[in-house]
């Protein structure tokens, strides 16, 4: 019973382990702050989140079981937050787009069926 | 003195429901976090939770209105929640086999977004939504526009048609305060 408690724990840990991996890996390899922001926002989601879910099989008491989570929604919520502020820090002071990068700066108006000037147009 | 009084007529007045399920849910927290059932705990936390749910008076996030609470709304929130988590882990997915590969197949860019979405509540959760799933940030959220980062073309645009908008516009639509 222990040996297949400690497999789902040890599963959850090291999925944790990878996403958080990868999340590093693609602060190194993407270009610009925005596709960096892709990586580390989501891959620390799931990795923290893993990471937290994985501890819960292993911590003895109710008590500490519900710290786990409240951490796990913190994370959970804080940190599209974070994400969102740091990206929109970069597009405030007009920090440059990979090179390749499209901009979109209108966007379709069903009910009127024209074309719209939007915020985008740096 | 009157100031208490009048902060606690005026909280009650207002929204009862709201006072209960946000003194209801505090209590709960505490009792388990601290884990014992002594009256003193009790006694403690009833009191500090009282004096919250006064202080909540200030903050509250909808203008108008009390708060109402609907099975079909709830249902609603379950199901929004668990398709959000379904696409949380096929974003990390996706942005994993995108790092990993040799040749990184990326064609990032910034598109604006239009919403329909009248509270702020409903606004602030489906752009925070945007930021956690497939290749989508939001970088800034204006009136009714939003400004979304894509990692890929496909992303972009993929986010302009997307299902979890509709259950999100269908709460919106018979919800109080609590979505």
């Amino acid at each position: 019973m222990l040996i297949i408690r400690d497999i789902i724990v040890v599963i959850f840990l090291f999925g944790g382990l990878f996403f958080l991996t990868v999340g590093v890996i693609g602060m190194i390899r993407l270009p610009d702050v925005y596709n960096r922001l892709h990586a580390l926002g989501k891959c620390d989601t799931l990795g923290s989140g893993l990471i937290i879910f994985g501890m819960i099989f292993l911590v003895p008491g109710m008590t500490n079981i519900v710290k786990l989570l409240l951490m796990g929604i913190l994370t959970f919520t804080i940190n599209p937050v974070i994400t969102h502020l740091i990206t929109k820090t970069a597009y405030v002071r007009g920090t440059a787009l990979a090179d390749d990068s499209f901009v979109v700066s209108t966007y379709y108006e069903e009910e009127e069926g024209e074309f719209f000037m939007g915020e985008g147009d740096k | 003195m009157s100031f208490l009084k009048n902060q606690l007529v005026n909280r009650f007045q207002r929204d009862i429901t709201g006072s209960i399920i946000i003194f209801v849910t505090l209590m709960i927290t505490w009792l388990l976090i601290s884990a014992s059932i002594d009256w003193q705990h009790i006694l403690v936390g009833f009191i500090l939770m009282f004096m919250l749910t006064l202080l909540w008076n200030q903050l509250t996030i909808d203008e108008r209105g009390k708060t109402k609470v609907s099975w079909r709304q709830f249902k609603l929130l379950m199901r929004y929640l668990f398709f959000l988590e379904l696409e949380i882990v096929i974003a990390n997915f996706h942005v994993a086999a995108i790092v990993l590969s040799p040749k990184m197949p990326i064609s990032p860019g910034l598109i604006v977004l239009k919403i329909d979405l009248k509270k702020d509540l409903p606004r602030v959760l489906y752009a925070n939504s945007i930021t956690m799933t497939p290749g989508t940030i939001t970088v800034d959220l204006e009136g009714d526009r939003l400004l979304v980062h894509g990692m890929t073309k496909h992303h972009a645009f993929g986010v302009r048609s997307w299902y979890l908008y509709d259950i999100m516009k269908d709460l919106e639509e018979d919800s109080g305060k609590n979505d």
